[in-house]
């Protein structure tokens, strides 16, 4: 499951966000931020929402903290976790 | 005049608790004079003998902010740059050092073992081998060079006297009524005037807790947001609307200002509602602060764009009316750049007679206000940077061997950074390139703000009887086909 997070979420960068990066070009163990991926603000907040469209979810502010970017496995465990709180 | 605010600051019951921090480090305004001094002992180890001018690299680490105000306090001349290079963006030269810099200074914030108190363990002097000995102006007086923003070739300098500059923020403060309970964010950099002479020294010069940023990024905002509480913000349009987009809930601030893109109607409302009083700022690199909108006008006049200039400025159109009775600002500001300067120190121009020609168009307004509705020429701003369509179109000619020529120009349309920018391009005879690797190049070669959103390969491009390009006419084919 987790690894079929990583690969949507591989996608929506590549397909769906305006950062010229190709799937194949995506490295899921690094940071998404300028230091790693190198997603600025505009790309970040439209990944957020293309999230929350994709796995129907809505991730209040209090939720959303860096270490949570520091690397797409991560990002996918809380998406994980959250969908499993929401079946729950 | 630094030195005494700071004296001043650290001294004051209701300011020496107050503190400067970055989210890693932070100091308390009682405690900078004891960091100076070993700045004191230390500089001419490390920034040589004599004074001279010195190049400051500079972003929102606590400490490249606390060798900034050194440098203010203690009157030394400098240029204030961003730190250097992307590495996702190799392609991308460095503008060069002038050549009256002699060294160029620059911190790694993310050094190991870095103490404030410490100057050796994060500060670096490199010689500037193309450092000439020649004068410029203000030499030794205590002055700012600025790059005016948004360039990748060879900017101009605005060079500022320190006084101005603090006559500038003083204006700031007052108008936004700053003080010593206030507790201001400031996710813009702080090498631009708006985040220096707008945002950072008003703070300072209030003695208000501060809390740098060097990420624009909501998550690391939001990061910091929930440590420091500030009830100030200097924002841009580009982050208003990212609040809008991806906050959900609503945070109150005393006061949000907002300052380098045109902010439209809309987003000026929502946020307002969202997140508590706005107020826009107009300024530049070279005049600093000009105008803001005035709280105590109603929403509507506000979010429609009336700005009432600071104290000190003085506004006139130009006599020709470009469309209705919009026409260019042009500026004078007490307290405003003393001229341009070329990477030899030698002054090039900037004031005419006093006045400053902004390349903005605008209207005047009743009760001394006036609007500004866009650029006069090839030019728009993005995400708060001035993208010149003359600079884009020479580096993707430069920088794309298969482009021959390109026309850039401007889609009326809003995108999330502005006005979309369009890239009209004619290839060379048998290459072949399309649109979207055209574009991806262009990551490549530029900064983000600079790249087109949309790129099209074009047959040929229409011209003048002269040869130039008929910009009219390409701005229309492109408008028309959207």
């Amino acid at each position: 499951m987790l690894q079929t997070i990583v690969t949507q979420l591989k996608e929506i960068i590549a397909h769906k966000l305006d950062v010229n990066l190709k799937i194949d070009e995506i490295d899921e163990n690094i940071s998404l931020f300028e230091d790693g991926l190198g997603l600025d603000s505009i790309a970040i907040v439209d990944l957020i929402v293309s999230i929350e469209k994709e796995f129907s979810l809505s991730i209040p502010d209090t939720e959303l903290n860096a270490d949570l970017f520091r690397s797409l496995t991560i990002l996918a465990g809380f998406i994980d976790r959250k969908l499993q709180e929401k079946g729950n | 005049m630094f030195n005494d605010i700071l004296i001043n600051n650290a001294g004051a019951p209701e300011t020496g608790k107050n503190t400067l921090s970055d989210g890693r480090f932070q100091v308390s305004y009682r405690e900078l004079p004891a960091i100076f001094d070993r700045l004191d002992e230390f500089f001419p180890a490390f920034a040589g003998p004599g004074t001279g001018c010195l190049a400051c690299c500079c972003q929102n680490s606590l400490p490249e902010a606390v060798l900034l105000l050194w440098l203010l306090a203690r009157g030394r001349d400098f240029l204030l740059l961003p730190r250097t290079g992307t590495k996702r963006q190799p392609g991308i030269a460095l503008p060069p050092l002038p050549g009256f810099c002699r060294r160029r200074l620059g911190i790694d914030p993310s050094a190991p073992g870095l103490t404030l108190a410490a100057p050796a363990s994060y500060i670096q002097a490199r010689e500037n081998p193309a450092f000439r000995d020649v004068p410029y102006p203000l030499a030794g007086r205590g002055c700012v060079f600025l790059r005016t923003s948004g360039s990748t070739a060879e900017p101009k300098l605005a060079l500022h006297a320190a006084k101005n500059l603090a006559a500038n923020a003083g204006n700031c403060r007052d108008r936004f009524g700053l003080t010593a309970k206030d507790r201001v964010i400031i996710p813009v950099p702080i090498y631009h005037m708006y985040g220096l002479g707008a945002g950072f020294l008003p703070a300072i010069m209030a003695g208000a807790s501060v809390s740098l940023l060097e990420s624009t990024n909501i998550i690391t905002y939001l990061d910091r947001e929930k440590a420091f509480l500030p009830n100030v913000a200097f924002l841009t349009p580009v982050l208003c609307a990212m609040f809008l987009k991806a906050r959900k809930g609503d945070y109150l601030f005393r006061l949000t200002v907002t300052a380098g893109d045109r902010i439209t109607p809309s987003l000026y409302e929502n946020y307002e509602q969202r997140f508590g009083p706005l107020v826009n700022l107009y300024g530049s690199t070279e005049l600093g602060a000009i105008a803001t909108s005035i709280l105590a006008d109603p929403l509507k006049t506000r979010s429609q764009g009336a700005l009432l200039p600071l104290p000190g400025v003085a506004t006139r159109f130009g006599s020709g009316a470009v469309s209705g009775d919009t026409a260019e600002l042009f500026c004078r500001h007490e307290s405003g750049f003393f001229t341009y300067v070329d990477g030899q120190g030698q002054e090039c121009g900037g004031l005419k007679d006093g006045w400053f020609q902004t390349q903005d168009l605008g209207r005047s307004l009743t009760d001394n206000r006036f609007q500004v509705n866009g650029r006069t020429g090839y030019s728009m701003n993005r995400t708060g940077l001035l993208v010149a369509f003359l600079e884009v179109e020479s580096v993707m000619e430069q920088g794309i061997p298969e482009v021959d020529q390109v026309a850039v120009t401007a889609r009326e349309e809003e995108g999330q950074r502005g006005k979309l920018l369009v890239a009209c391009c004619l290839l060379r005879p048998g290459a072949d390139l399309g649109p979207a690797d055209i574009r991806s190049r262009c990551f490549q070669i530029m900064m983000r703000h600079q790249v087109p959103d949309e790129v099209q390969v074009v047959k040929g491009l229409p011209r003048l009887a002269n040869g130039k390009l008929d910009r009219q006419a390409i701005a229309r084919l492109v408008n028309e086909k959207s």
